[in-house]
């Protein structure tokens, strides 16, 4: 009956209804993704693969090793893979690429993904290789031309886009080159025997039992230093990584949602504050009050209905635009697929949730008695403190987001942690919101001009929600915010270009006999010498007295005050040399210049990093196997590294007199002015060395760049559902308070206050909210980027306050732009008008 | 010498359906300094004529003037500065600003000028109406008298040659009016202000020097005492 006369506040509520619709899009897009992703690994997790086990080993296998490979009922394929310099004929350009060298009868489980299709059967016919794309671009290659990889010539085949046998898409430091392995020997590239990566992979007649076979004689790979992965290994493992990307996009979804909750929740009251004269005569007039909350209950249930079906249609155009950006990083292929049940579940999730939301300001109105309702003390439409319907609603609200969200991965323990991360992060950023409020209005000078004080009291007025709609706007902006700066930070890192003495070329794998003809060529091409060392491979045999070998019957991670297993494991390039260098920093034990061969043990030099992940004290002793060559040592001294600092630097540092015959390699950095004299140093290098690789810093920093970029976009664009989540809330708010701020500026005009004084006014309240809101964005992602790059990325925090303050800018202008347009018209009314209202 | 006058005044409201005359050829004036109330039945149109003397509203028709200036063709901010410097204020349901205390309050007219640092002046004007120990308190914690009599302070504060005050003691018990009533009456004397009081009371009627009888929207008598 009496609703027909409310058709604008009708669409006002709807409008603020779909403020849900934001994050209801981006969780229900985010859950047919994942399941569009996980669909993809199952299907897919063979051709990955390529095989049903696979083994990797970075050097020969041992006997053992061989006949246990062998004796497995089913066909073997062996690949090697190797770092090296290739030379384009196309341009004369070089790089460093990572060659992958596979017999025919490899892949076992799917056909590799070709430009031109089917090139297969050629490829293994000749000297031909496959280049993965980015390489065509760089070095303007076309089909049919020349490769120079060690001493022969290769002709180019076509593009590799997806060849079995690897999970990233792209070699993100070098680029893939593929040829056929009959080809590798050839080339001469093996005879140096550096960097060089065995690999077989095995298609079992009987795949059932094949990972407990192998769990049996784990022992047994780890002695051999022998690496395998299955079919199923690989799966979960990807899965995992897909479900730790999807529970972060995830996270931001719900926190859209819930913003947007509480938009609609205020929404409805506003609406229903409008409406309680309505209902209270209903009451009067006899209807039992479960009636007249039904009535409103079917009216706003249709307008969930309404919000769910535009957030599930629009969560399911976007979750079919997601592949389409984040193609380069998968491995394999993504289709997304249309299915009714998905919809049907979104469309049901959202119009619970938009019912229970809404249930909530309606509550209160079942103990409204008539006479009560009918007085005209509109603001407040009753509390709903101490109902407990009220909890019982949100509990169940906060078990169907959780169920919806999380019932993909099943991990309960990790999705409580999360749901109470992302309570504890909201509640946190309330905290701040009110205790960077709290002294604002103690210490506000009597001084300031009465519209700007009046202004700043506003944000207290009494029912102003002013934290909440602080917290509202500042979530979205951090994410976006953090995202910004962690990149900024790693790419800071990065950064060659900012000092005349770093440097941003590193040529590596020189042998002794080459290391004057490699300085020779630099010094022709009047590149400086920035760092020259030379480097000993070797491995621990023996860590504190016992052999490394039973280390490894531990547990997997082993525990907790012992050495870490990968400091166990790796093979250690040391240096040696007589003094510290200034990226170097003595922190404790003295550092030993000389020593000879009788010395023994070896004073030597450990970095502090390290020296805590092996649980290490001054004085300790290792014995290192230097190629055959037992070496026993002694902790003599620790150093701080600076590992920002784009040079080569060492686990550990050996006295002179010790490793100088050991057999070794050397180290050249340098740093070329430009691109140019880059191509030219590396093709001279190439012609004369051809084992001896570079790296071109700046190329590396690009690659990096580009590729933060696409991570970081996908997350902001998710994060920007959050961002108008939190000004729709806060639109949301200011409509709420906006019959009280009329009648304010009214009263002031009475009083004598121009229009110009009330706008003064209004903007100073929404600059201030602006101001605070991007002074907590601000703070609050600065200390939310330290904590990813301190706990997560482990590398130091430079801020880029030029993109804090840009972005505070921006925060404080959408704020009170936004609070500005909901003012629209306040100073338009007369007087007399809204005073007769009362 | 008039401080108000009144010409020929006629004002409508044009609802969606039909246009309703709520005032028609009212006429009067007031002398400067003089106490004159406004007495008639609800609806009759006091509330709208009061207004249009404020300047809180523009005539449909008709010639208003203030202290000499010509409220019917003054701009909203003219208004606003004339209602500034000439007019002080009492509602019957106190309209007292929420998230400010009662000394902020008072000071507000003052503030609007312009002229800050008064404090004194704002203290010693709620220590006449009896609230010297509810300075920094804010309107929820205080009764509705008390409510009126901060009202009643910041009417005064800024010394206006009128004050309008449109059922002061409408929404008060008959004790708290007993106390809210004389204390309007004596200030009103001491700052010499002159008076319009819009009153359904009699009594408090009879204790100005002219009462104005409005019925549907014209002056139906006038009667000195
Ligand atoms: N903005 C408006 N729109 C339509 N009608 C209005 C408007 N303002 C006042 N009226 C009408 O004008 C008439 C006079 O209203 P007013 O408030 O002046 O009466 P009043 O004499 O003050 O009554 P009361 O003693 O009850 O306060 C009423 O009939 C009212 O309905
Ligand atoms: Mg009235």
């Amino acid at each position: 009956m009496s609703w027909r006369d409310s058709r604008r506040n009708r669409f006002k509520l709807l409008l603020f209804v779909l403020s849900i619709v934001f994050g209801l899009s981006a969780l229900i897009a985010i859950r047919g993704f994942r399941s569009n992703v996980e669909r993809a690994i199952h299907e897919q997790s063979k051709e990955l693969v390529g095989a049903d086990v696979e083994f990797h080993s970075r050097s020969k296998y041992p006997e053992e090793v061989e006949t246990f490979i062998d004796r497995m009922e089913g066909r073997r394929a062996d690949e090697i893979r190797l770092s090296t310099m290739a030379l384009f004929e196309s341009n004369g350009g070089s790089r460093l690429v990572q060659l992958r060298a596979f017999e025919e009868v490899f892949p076992f489980y799917g056909t590799p993904k070709t430009r031109p299709e089917n090139l297969m059967d050629r490829f293994h016919s000749g000297r031909y290789v496959l280049l993965e794309e980015s390489l065509f671009h760089q070095f303007s290659v076309t089909l049919g031309d020349r490769v120079k990889l060690g001493t022969i010539y290769f002709e180019v085949l076509g593009i590799a886009d997806r060849i079995p046998g690897e999970s990233d898409l792209i070699g993100w430091v070098a680029p893939r080159v593929y040829l056929s392995k009959s080809n590798l020997e050839d080339t001469g590239l093996m005879q140096f025997g550096s960097r060089v990566s065995y690999r077989a992979y095995v298609k079992l007649d009987d795949p059932t039992n094949v990972e407990s076979d192998l769990e049996r004689n784990r022992r047994f790979f780890r002695a051999n230093r022998i690496g395998y992965d299955t079919v199923k290994e690989e799966r979960d493992e990807l899965i995992e990584s897909f479900q730790r990307v999807t529970d972060l996009l995830n996270l931001i979804g719900f926190m859209a949602l819930i913003l947007g909750g509480v938009g609609v929740t205020s929404a409805v009251h506003v609406y229903l504050s409008g409406k309680r004269e309505t209902m209270a005569l209903l009451r009067c007039l006899g209807t039992p009050s479960s009636l007249v909350v039904t009535i409103f209950l079917l009216q706003i249930s249709g307008l969930g209905l309404v919000a769910a079906l535009v957030g599930s249609l629009l969560g399911n155009a976007i979750q079919y635009s997601i592949p389409l950006f984040i193609r380069d990083f998968l491995p394999f292929a993504l289709e997304s697929r249309f299915s009714w049940w998905d919809l049907g579940i979104g469309l049901l999730f959202g119009w619970v949730v938009c019912f229970l939301l809404a249930l909530l300001p309606l509550l209160p109105l079942r103990k409204i008695s008539p006479l009560l309702a009918l007085r005209t003390d509109v603001e407040k439409p009753g509390t709903m403190k101490k109902d407990p319907w009220a909890y019982a609603i949100l509990a169940v609200l906060g078990l169907t987001l959780f169920g919806f969200g999380f019932a993909q991965t099943d991990n309960l323990k990790v999705n409580l942690a999360f749901s109470g991360g992302l309570v504890a992060v909201l509640a946190i950023l309330a905290m701040v919101a009110w205790l960077v409020l709290k002294p604002v209005r103690k210490f506000l000078p009597a001084k300031l001009p009465f519209a700007w004080r009046y202004g700043i009291a506003n944000l207290y007025r009494p029912n102003n929600r002013t934290v909440l709609m602080l917290v509202a706007l500042a979530v979205g902006f951090i994410i976006v915010l953090c995202l910004f700066l962690t990149k900024e930070a790693i790419l800071k890192q990065l950064d060659i270009d900012r000092g005349e003495s770093a440097s941003n070329m590193i040529f590596f794998d020189i042998q002794p006999s080459q290391l004057d003809g490699t300085l020779e060529i630099l010094g022709r091409n009047e590149l400086p010498i920035l760092e020259s060392a030379p480097i000993v491979s070797m491995r621990i045999s023996e860590f504190k007295g016992a052999p490394v070998r039973s280390f490894y019957r531990r547990g997997p991670r082993g525990d907790n005050d012992g050495p870490q297993g990968w400091t166990l494991r790796r093979e250690y390039r040391s240096t040696f040399r007589d003094h510290l260098t200034d990226a170097e920093e003595l922190v404790a034990g003295r550092f030993i210049p000389q020593a000879s061969m009788e010395d023994e043990p070896i004073p030597v030099s450990i970095s502090q990093g390290l020296l805590e992940d092996m649980g290490l004290e001054l004085g300790d002793r290792l014995v290192f196997d230097v190629q055959g060559l037992p070496l026993e040592t002694e902790i003599a001294s620790v150093r701080k590294v600076d590992w920002n600092q784009v040079r080569a630097n060492f686990f550990f540092v050996f006295p002179e007199g010790v490793l100088e015959e050991a057999p070794k390699m050397h180290i050249v950095a340098t740093r070329t002015p430009d691109a140019r004299s880059t191509a030219q140093v590396q093709s001279d290098l190439i012609e004369k060395y051809p084992n001896v690789s570079s790296i071109d810093l700046r190329l590396i920093v690009t690659t990096i760049d580009d590729l933060l970029s696409k991570v970081a976009w996908v997350v902001q664009f998710m994060a920007l559902f959050t961002i108008s989540a939190g000004l729709l809330v806060m639109t949301g708010t200011l409509m709420t308070s906006r019959y009280q701020r009329i009648r304010e500026s009214v009263l002031l005009r009475t009083l004598g206050a121009d229009s110009k004084t009330i706008k003064r006014i209004l903007f100073t309240e929404f600059a201030s909210l602006g101001l605070l809101a991007s002074i907590i964005g601000g703070f609050m992602s600065v200390a939310a980027t330290w904590a990813l790059m301190k706990f997560l990325i482990r590398l130091p925090l430079v801020v880029a306050w030029e993109v804090v303050f840009a972005g505070m800018l921006i925060m404080f202008a959408l704020t009170t732009v936004t609070g500005l347009l909901n003012s629209r018209g306040i100073t338009r009314q007369a007087p007399l008008e809204i005073l007769r209202q009362q | 010498m008039n401080i108000l006058k009144v010409e020929n005044v006629c004002k409508t409201f044009a609802t969606e359906t039909h246009e309703v005359p709520v005032l028609q050829n009212v006429c009067f004036e007031i002398e400067k300094g003089s106490r004159c109330s406004i007495l008639g039945p609800s609806g009759s149109g006091k509330s709208t004529l009061l207004g249009l003397c404020a300047g809180l509203d523009r005539p449909t028709s008709g010639e208003i003037y203030l202290n000499g200036s010509p409220l019917h063709a003054a701009s909203e901010d003219e208004l606003a500065a004339i209602r500034n410097r000439e007019v002080g204020f009492v509602f019957q349901n106190f309209q007292l600003i929420p998230s400010l205390n009662a000394l902020e309050n008072v000071l507000v007219p003052l503030e609007l000028r312009g002229g800050a640092g008064k404090l004194r002046k704002a203290e010693d004007l709620l220590k006449r109406v009896g609230l010297g120990d509810r300075l920094d308190h804010f309107p929820v914690q205080l009764s509705g008298g008390e409510q009126q009599r901060v009202a009643l302070a910041r009417a005064f504060i800024h010394r206006p040659s009128i004050l309008f005050a449109d059922e002061p003691t409408g929404n008060l018990d008959s004790e708290t009016s007993a106390v809210v009533e004389p204390l309007l009456f004596d200030l009103n004397r001491e700052a010499g202000t002159t008076l319009v009081v819009v009153t359904h009371n009699l009594d408090l009627a009879r204790k100005t020097d002219r009462i104005f009888r409005i019925r549907q929207g014209a002056v139906e008598g006038v009667q000195s005492l």
